[in-house]
């Protein structure tokens, strides 16, 4: 799994962490599991702060993608391998969305029409 | 000719030791021989003659076979078909201190039973055992595969690896304020079962109150689960290997030690932590065949660890590798 950020990019630092890992599970280099790097390792590698690696260990697991144990850290749930991808394409839904100008209730009532 | 003199006269003369004073003493020795002592130093444990013999003659004759396929350059029961982009880790070293060692306990243990049980009436009257003996029949083979390597790495065979890539490894591209961290993982689905049947061999023999042989059987299973596999980073600092389930110990190569990074196939002689970096420039970690990244290092030394996409890590090493030296050319 690579963990690639852009300091000069306008996308937060944690999005873009948080982004690399759904990328590797949904490309299957990340398995059900499989524990991801510790958040000093990750953060003193990429140069940014701890803080900002367990803010994306916290977003992905708020999108159900891993869980956060005491001693081993993250690790990937069973259900993350149907799940990142899908994540990944709403995200890019709404992103397409929102440049177009489409308003929050828009976006519902579009997601809400196609189901 | 240090070659044929490892390879081949050394074991010669091994197979001589082991072979020879036994059939010339055969009508001195009693129908079972005693091949085991206790603590106490007597004999506790015995077998028909031509079987404890037979059990040395076919480990002097192994270890003459695997030494004299090195020295001959023949294809060894371990070596693989070396193509283009395979490379056999270790084969040398591997063929030749797996035979001389072979062949050292084969002669010693020959030639204890030999003289342990001669002129004895039955088994139980057998030369009792001291340390010394103890310490002799363990060491000698320690010593001469320790000699059989060093002298291997003198005859300059102790190649781990050859043949060359074919592919070049691909860049990543990293742009000026990109930072990248790499993590691979590999793991020998073996290595766990082996660990487990050795414990349990262990305790069962412990029970049976064979104490010496449990603990040295018991000794094998952490070492095995160890290395049943590997968590290997690859970043701006360097490479990082982590042993086991606990990722401990770990070993660091900062990257001002590489000069070159590349993904090779790997076709193993033999698992575990191969070679020495410090003894002799080179070393591998084998937890499995298929993909490795070796690590070419400066003074010509190597190190090569197998782990799952290390196409991508040879990448992201020898992008920073070039990025730390054009920060070193405007410094």
């Amino acid at each position: 799994m690579l963990i690639r950020i852009d300091v000069e990019s306008t996308r937060p630092l944690y999005e873009q962490i948080a982004d690399a890992v759904r990328g590797a599970i949904g490309r299957a280099e990340l398995g059900a599991g499989d524990r991801l790097p510790a958040s000093n390792e990750l953060a003193e590698a990429v140069g940014v702060n701890v803080h900002t690696v367990l803010r994306a260990y916290a977003q992905l697991r708020d999108e159900g993608l891993i869980e956060l144990r005491p001693r081993r850290g993250g690790v990937v749930r069973a259900s993350a391998p149907l799940r990142a991808p899908l994540i990944d394409q709403a995200r890019r839904l709404v992103e397409v969305a929102q440049h177009h100008g489409l308003s929050r209730s828009e976006i519902l009532d579009l997601v809400a029409g196609e189901l | 000719m240090l070659r044929i003199g490892l390879g081949v006269l050394l074991p010669a003369a091994l197979v001589v030791a082991a072979v020879v004073p036994p059939l010339a003493l055969w009508s001195h020795l009693p129908g079972r021989l005693a091949d085991h002592w206790g603590f106490g130093g007597t004999a506790n444990g015995s077998m028909p003659k031509p079987f404890a013999l037979g059990v040395s003659f076919a480990l002097v004759a192994l270890g003459a076979s695997l030494s004299s396929c090195w020295a001959l350059g023949l294809p060894g029961p371990a070596a693989a078909p070396v193509g283009g982009r395979r490379r056999v880790v270790a084969s040398g070293l591997g063929l030749v201190g797996t035979g001389v060692f072979f062949c050292g306990l084969g002669a010693a243990t020959s030639l204890v039973v030999t003289f342990a049980n001669l002129d004895a009436p039955t088994w139980h009257q057998a030369h009792p055992l001291g340390a010394g003996t103890l310490i002799g029949l363990s060491g000698g083979p320690l010593a001469l595969l320790v000699a059989a390597l060093y002298l291997a790495r003198c005859a300059g065979e102790a190649n781990l690896g050859h043949g060359r890539l074919a592919e070049t490894p691909a860049r990543l591209g990293l742009s000026k304020g990109e930072r990248a961290l790499w993590v691979g993982t590999a793991r020998n689905r073996w290595a766990m079962p082996v660990a487990l049947v050795a414990l349990g061999v262990g305790v069962a023999l412990g029970a049976g109150n064979d104490w010496a042989l449990a603990l040295s059987i018991l000794a094998v299973s952490p070492a095995v689960w160890l290395l049943a596999s590997v968590y290997v980073t690859a970043s701006a600092s360097g490479v990082k290997v982590a042993y086991g389930p606990l990722r401990w110990p770990v070993t660091r190569i900062p990257l001002r030690r590489v000069t070159h990074a590349e993904a090779v196939e790997v076709v193993p002689a033999g698992w575990g932590y191969r070679g020495s970096l410090r003894l002799f420039g080179r070393a591998a970690v084998i937890v499995r065949k298929g993909e490795g990244l070796e690590l070419s290092l400066t003074g010509g030394q190597s190190f090569v660890v197998t782990v799952d996409g290390a196409v991508t890590a040879a990448a992201l090493l020898n992008d920073e590798l070039t990025r730390a030296r054009g920060a070193d050319g405007e410094a």
